[in-house]
């Protein structure tokens, strides 16, 4: 690589010693009643349909208990993924871990943003959060996310990423 | 330069250009169009000459329409335009935020020595513009005046690299030169005609029957001709029909290349990439170097039996989000020998030694998680499928592992990653093989990636992501790729080189 001429040792990233925090408590809340709200939609959806398809009497109480487990197991999950969930914000990259089987590390150098972003869901509103999304030229499907920050901490970010580097733009 | 200040239209003659730009719409949509037709009228009952009429009359006329709408006035420093028919749409162009100039001359402008001037700035889309009709001098001249204005422009982009009286380093330095020989094999060894197989698939059918009725008519029995044959003429007839389908699609592929590819050139002037090409329709393509975001060097199998490669030189070419598009069209450099590539590639990459690469395997375990998360389940599946007959779930279900493990095993052999000072490389493929190269301070993004599995076997992924592709370098040692990912980011966070 690049000699390290020039460049002070103590100053060189090194994604080991990242110190992350974790993302705001209210946001497992969030996670998990989000994903309560999808799975009682999808259920009763399917509920209506079997109901409607099926000429013999459906065994309600197994398929109840049944749901009853996907949705304790998916909650379980989305607790794992809350506590997997971490951040960091340095001088010069922002960072999110995340993962629960594939682990992953995106790190999102300051000096290749192209435009910084705030934007809020209508669960986010209620517990006052707000997720932080980070555009490169590297394509919309590489913005890096950093959800679950309450709303003043968000823009503190957003004012420091902006202050610290006038955006790569033309 | 005159800064006059009346909207101009064209010369007449890009009336052609509207009606052929119309045209060629329309043609694209002949599957539907002819589709809705026949489900409205059967086919036979078409009066297929007032069709053609009213379809001519509907391009000449919105050709005009278009043509009447479309004016411009080019001042000293940008073009204003004017265009739409029904939604009128005003364009500013600053000369300064032009990024690619290409000149191209379609085959109904060759005899009159015409050519379009295409425009366009990379930062947003559906602001391109083209002026057609233009002589080929008056192409070049708003073309110099367009680069010339850059370059004495006070917001002149960094890392352009003029010389201090204004005068262009390297002029016209012609790199590559390919002959028709070499677009040849280049038609012969990277086959797209096969694609053409999914286009003309749903008139197969009725091709077999019609020639099935003209057997018929010719009297000629062909089931039980067949079945009067032994096994051998039918596997040496299988084989000729095989050969004879094979031939046709390399034609059909040799001259599409011939078709683009004629008379390929590739220039470099003024930090700039100039591919030109084409056998009837004449083509131009501009790169600017430092818009270069990874290089790519691509052979197909049979590329590899010629010993020859192809380099792709990949500029931006993603989405950014709704406001921001980045699209410019990558630079191909045809079956180029080995020597050759090697010298393009290092003539993009500077102080590289292509020859000095070493590249290292990736861990064998990607081998055994492959076959487990991928090999295995498709099995069960193939074996399931045999619904009940065990004995023959079991041979499939063998079968289908021993094929994925031999093609995974294949595979793994190609995986490779080597580094060099400023640059990542990945090589990857089966026969063929793709390498990537990465110049590291052109990197936008970057993950470290570690599955359950992997991280007891302290392995890992990294992940390189470019505004022209992703590149995701697996199975190395965790160490590793965590040390190449504090290097990367150290390149791309403390050299304060521009990626563009």
């Amino acid at each position: 690589m690049r000699s390290v001429v020039n460049r002070q040792i103590q100053e060189l990233p090194r994604i080991r010693d990242i110190k992350s925090e974790r993302v705001d408590r209210r946001y497992l809340v969030v996670s998990v009643l989000s994903v309560s709200i999808a799975f009682a939609l999808l259920t009763s959806g399917g509920a209506v349909f079997l109901w409607m398809i099926s000429e013999r009497d459906v065994p309600w109480r197994w398929v109840s208990v049944l749901l009853a487990a996907l949705w304790g197991l998916s909650s379980l999950y989305q607790v794992l993924a809350y506590r997997l969930l971490t951040y960091a914000v340095r001088q010069r990259d922002v960072s999110v871990t995340s993962g629960v089987v594939f682990r992953q590390t995106v790190v999102q150098p300051l000096t290749r943003l192209q435009h910084v972003e705030l934007s809020r869901g209508p669960l986010e509103r209620l517990f006052g959060l707000a997720t932080l999304k980070l555009f490169s030229a590297g394509g919309a499907a590489h913005s890096l996310l950093v959800p679950g920050l309450p709303v003043e901490r968000a823009e503190r970010i957003k004012a420091f990423i902006l202050d610290n580097k006038a955006l790569d733009d033309e | 330069m005159s800064d006059d200040l009346r909207w101009r239209r064209m010369p007449g003659f890009a009336l052609i250009y509207f009606m052929g730009q119309f045209g060629s719409q329309l043609l694209n949509q002949i599957p539907l169009i002819a589709a809705s037709l026949v489900a409205v009228v059967s086919f036979d009952s078409l009066p297929l000459p007032h069709v053609a009429i009213m379809l001519l009359l509907l391009v000449v006329l919105s050709g005009l329409a278009s043509y009447l709408s479309f004016s411009y006035i080019q001042q000293r420093d940008r073009f204003l335009v004017r265009r739409g028919i029904f939604s009128r749409e005003r364009i500013e162009l600053p000369f300064a935020r032009i990024q690619n100039i290409n000149i191209k001359q379609p085959i109904y402008y060759r005899p009159f020595n015409l050519v379009i001037l295409g425009l366009d700035t990379a930062g947003s889309a559906g602001k391109e513009i083209e002026i057609a009709a233009l002589s080929y001098g008056d192409a070049e001249r708003i073309k110099e005046t367009i680069l010339h204005w850059r370059a004495e422009s006070p917001v002149r982009l960094e890392g352009e690299s003029v010389a201090p009286g204004g005068e262009p380093l390297e002029k016209g330095n012609l790199l590559v030169r390919r002959s028709v020989k070499d677009i040849v094999l280049h038609g012969f060894t990277n086959n797209r005609a096969w694609l053409l197989l999914a286009v003309v698939a749903p008139f197969l059918q009725r091709l077999e029957q019609q020639l099935a009725e003209a057997l018929g008519a010719l009297d000629v029995n062909v089931q039980g001709w067949l079945a009067g044959q032994d096994a051998l003429s039918l596997s040496v007839l299988a084989t000729v029909l095989l050969i004879a389908l094979f031939a046709i699609f390399s034609t059909i592929s040799i001259v599409g290349a011939l078709l683009t590819m004629f008379g390929y050139r590739l220039y470099f002037d003024c930090d700039t990439y100039i591919r030109k090409s084409g056998l009837f329709n004449r083509y131009e393509i501009r790169v600017q170097k430092r818009r270069v975001q990874t290089v790519q060097w691509a052979q197909t199998w049979m590329d590899t039996l010629f010993a020859r490669a192809n380099v792709l030189l990949e500029p931006f070419a993603v989405n950014g989000n709704e406001s921001r598009r980045y699209f410019m069209q990558k630079i191909m450099v045809p079956s180029l020998t080995y020597r050759e590539a090697k010298a393009l590639i290092e003539y993009q990459c500077a102080g590289l030694d292509w020859q000095g690469l070493v590249f290292q395997r990736i861990h064998p375990l990607y081998i055994l998680h492959k076959m487990v998360f991928s090999a295995l389940p498709l099995a069960c599946l193939a074996a399931v499928w045999m619904r009940g007959n065990w004995y023959l779930g079991f041979i499939v279900g063998v079968g289908v592992v021993l094929v994925c493990a031999l093609l995974i095993f294949v595979r793994w052999l190609r995986y490779g990653v080597a580094v060099a000072e400023g640059y990542v490389f990945l090589r990857s493929g089966f026969i063929g093989q793709k390498i990537f190269c990465v110049p590291t301070f052109k990197a936008q993004q970057l993950s470290f990636i570690q599955s359950v599995f992997q991280r007891r076997r302290a392995l890992a992924d990294l992940k390189l992501v470019t505004a022209s592709r992703t590149v995701v370098l697996p199975y190395m040692s965790a160490d590793l790729a965590e040390r190449l990912l504090d290097e990367v980011l150290a390149d791309v966070e403390f050299s304060g080189e521009s990626w563009m």
